[in-house]
């Protein structure tokens, strides 16, 4: 039986707790939060037996093999870097540091530990994801050269948590502010299509001063590998929310809503080429119902929604714990989609 | 006496600094922004935020806390923060003052409504299950539990107010009475009463507990006592808004969300995670036919609401809002019961 903590008990925190507790080989042995209060109720809700108001207790008391990261992002590498000198295995939320540098303290301590620590890139191993990766492992998209990453979050509005102009939210200290917590995600994607970075630009939109806290409401980035490019852009001000990638191969084309979990496929088709068109429109709508579909199943049925890929990679990375094999995101995964943040937030620098 | 008053700035907290400024009282206002209206009222206007700690000089001169601050919009995890860690943020400052009395805003959401039976009142059992509710019970609830834990062996004395459905001009739907969609008012269960107070008559069950030390230490429910059904309520709110009105039936409802359950328990092999209307533990904690007595109030200390329903209608909605021959009567004084 794996031991595992939290530190940190915000929503996605829950996420995590949800995840672990349907893992058959993990006990959840402690949760941390500064307020004894939240802590003591998340540990009550999940059936945590012990709760903690301090990180450094925690470890000392429970001795989890494995720790998970999940408080604001400012005080990540702190925490990961007392778990790692305790010994245990960590998982962390995104974005796994606020710079790169703090990402390779933890990456440097880690290795020279020979523990586990990846970065919650859960997009990565979303259902939809997983399904186009199959595709291309089959040949059906020929090689894929282009990506296209797509965020809309309406983050700068004064009702939401990250513009709260009595109590300052935490990203607000990211370089880049609030919009650099989404860029993992974003980043991972790029990794996971188009793989290692070699150059990396963005330009950054200024919020208007005194209309929102949040420094910059959108951003447009390119990422060149030697496998293609790949573009990013963030929109807080663009509705609805959603995230969206699209993948082009050289034979199809992929375009999912990772939020509602879709996935339309457009491919080069056999028959007359006049029907080609009414066959790509069935097989959209055909994807379209039954995603929304699964979707409200889902929904009704208190499974992870968009969040399945966190299932899947906790799983994974406690599977690969008790094997001893390689878990499913390796340092060198997690440390190029830093840098691939990192150079989109070098611009940001440059513009103040 | 000098009175801290939490959340003074909110629907409810203005009320409740007004009528202690009535009662010839001065109150310390914290409120998250300037707030010019509290000033003219008298009362001493500081800015701040319990969601991060405060300063212990918060406290000086002060006697009595009314803590109203809470936040009852939001994510679950936002509640939890603006209404729990800002009361533990309150009692860490408050620890070494001279604060002798805490005067809590509970809510009548604290209660298990699917275990009650016949009729609610402040021995009625707390909600135990609390991630089966919502956001809001959840942080009151904790916001509670905080308090009495701290109230133990404390220099001062914990009084628990916990208000049924509040209502008043700014905040005049209830939703306890149904749903609305566009101009339409959907009346779950026609026939049972509502615990309603209204935000003036709330406001003096505040200003009187703090005025008198007989009421100190207890747990009491605030209702107004008006034999007001949702199908009187959804009337009133016509004649100030117009619309139509649909009445569905409180059985036919539930059972609609008990089958859906069900059914979906069956086929997934999990349970069911319903809108609220539908849920059912949820759907009795806002439409289950109770009865409510009187609040403990009236037989401590002889409270009775200063406003009939006739005068809280039309401070509410406008005068002519409650037709003549109603229901204008002062406050009842015994059990409001189911009419069928």
């Amino acid at each position: 039986m794996t031991r595992a903590a939290v530190v940190g008990t915000g929503a996605i925190a829950e996420t995590h707790l949800a995840c672990l507790k349907s893992l058959p080989d993990v006990e959840v042995v402690g949760v941390v939060d500064l307020s004894p209060a939240r802590a003591e109720a998340t540990a009550e809700r999940f059936g945590v037996r012990c709760w903690y108001a301090d990180t450094g207790t925690m470890l000392a008391d429970a001795r989890p093999d494995a720790v998970h990261v999940t408080t604001p992002p400012n005080a990540h590498v702190g925490i990961a870097l007392d778990a790692l000198q305790a010994g245990a295995h960590v998982v962390v939320e995104k974005p796994v540091a606020p710079t790169y540098e703090g990402w390779s303290r933890l990456r440097d301590e880690a290795r020279s530990r020979g523990l586990r620590l990846i970065e919650n890139q859960n997009y990565r191993f979303a259902r939809e994801v997983r399904q186009v990766q199959r595709l291309i492992g089959g040949g059906e998209f020929g090689a894929v050269h282009q990506i296209d990453v797509r965020f809309f979050q309406s983050i700068a509005g004064s009702n939401h948590p990250f513009a709260d102009p009595f109590l300052p939210h935490p990203t607000l200290q990211l370089p880049g502010g609030p919009i650099t917590d989404f860029l993992p995600h974003m980043a991972s994607l790029v990794h996971e299509f188009l793989g290692e970075p070699t150059g990396v630009h963005a330009t950054w939109l200024p919020g208007e001063a005194g209309r929102t806290p949040v420094p910059y409401v959108d951003m447009v980035g390119t990422v060149r590998t030697d496998a293609g490019l790949a573009t990013l852009s963030f929109g807080s001000r663009s509705g609805p929310d959603g995230f969206w990638v699209s993948v082009f191969g050289e034979r199809a084309q992929a375009r999912i809503n990772l939020y509602e979990g879709r996935l339309t496929v457009d491919s080069l088709r056999g028959g007359p080429p006049p029907l080609r068109p009414l066959a790509n429109a069935v097989a959209e709508a055909r994807g379209t119902v039954s995603s929304a579909a699964r979707s409200l199943w889902g929904k009704l049925t208190s499974a992870p929604g968009s969040y399945e890929g966190l299932w899947f990679l906790l799983g994974a990375f406690y599977a690969s714990l008790e094997d001893g094999t390689e878990p499913p995101l390796s340092l060198d995964d997690v440390d190029a989609t830093a840098r691939i943040v990192a150079g989109l937030t070098d611009q940001v620098e440059e513009l103040r | 006496m000098s009175v801290l008053v939490t959340g003074a700035g909110g629907f409810l907290g203005r009320r409740v600094v007004a009528a202690l400024r009535d009662r010839g009282l001065t109150a310390r206002a914290l409120v998250r922004r300037p707030d010019d209206d509290l000033a003219a009222m008298g009362a001493e206007v500081v800015v701040g935020d319990l969601r991060r700690p405060v300063s212990p000089a918060l406290f000086d001169g002060v006697e009595t806390v009314v803590h109203l601050a809470a936040v009852v919009a939001g994510s679950p995890g936002a509640q939890f923060t603006g209404t729990v860690t800002a009361t533990e943020h309150l009692l860490a400052a408050m620890a070494g003052s001279g604060v002798s009395r805490l005067v809590l805003c509970s809510s009548f959401s604290v209660y298990d409504w699917s275990e009650v039976s016949g009729s609610l009142d402040e021995d009625s059992p707390l909600e135990a299950d609390l991630h089966t509710r919502d956001g809001y019970t959840a942080a009151k609830l904790w916001q509670e539990r905080v308090c009495r834990r701290a109230a133990v062996g404390a220099p001062w004395t914990l009084t628990v107010l916990r208000p049924g459905f509040v209502w008043g001009p700014g905040n005049d739907w209830v939703w306890g009475v149904g749903v609305r969609a566009r101009d339409t008012t959907v009346v779950v269960g026609s026939r049972k009463p509502l615990p309603l107070t209204h935000v003036d008559n709330c406001a003096d069950a505040f200003a009187t507990v703090v005025c008198d030390p007989r009421a100190d230490g207890g747990t009491y429910n605030v209702v107004d006592g008006f034999p007001i059904t949702p199908l009187d309520y959804a009337k009133l709110y016509r004649a100030g808004y117009g619309g139509r009105i649909v009445v569905v039936p409180h059985a036919a409802l539930r059972g609609v969300g008990v089958a859906a359950a069900g059914v979906i328990r069956a086929l997934s092999g999990r349970p069911a995670r319903l809108p609220a209307l539908f849920d059912t533990h949820l759907f009795d904690a806002r439409f289950k036919p109770l009865s409510f007595p009187p609040s403990r109030l009236t037989s401590t200390v002889g409270w009775r609401p200063p406003h009939t329903l006739a005068e809280c209608a039309a401070r509410t909605f406008g005068s002519g809002a409650l037709p003549s021959g109603g229901r204008g009567e002062r406050a009842a004084t015994g059990t409001v019961e189911p009419a069928g």
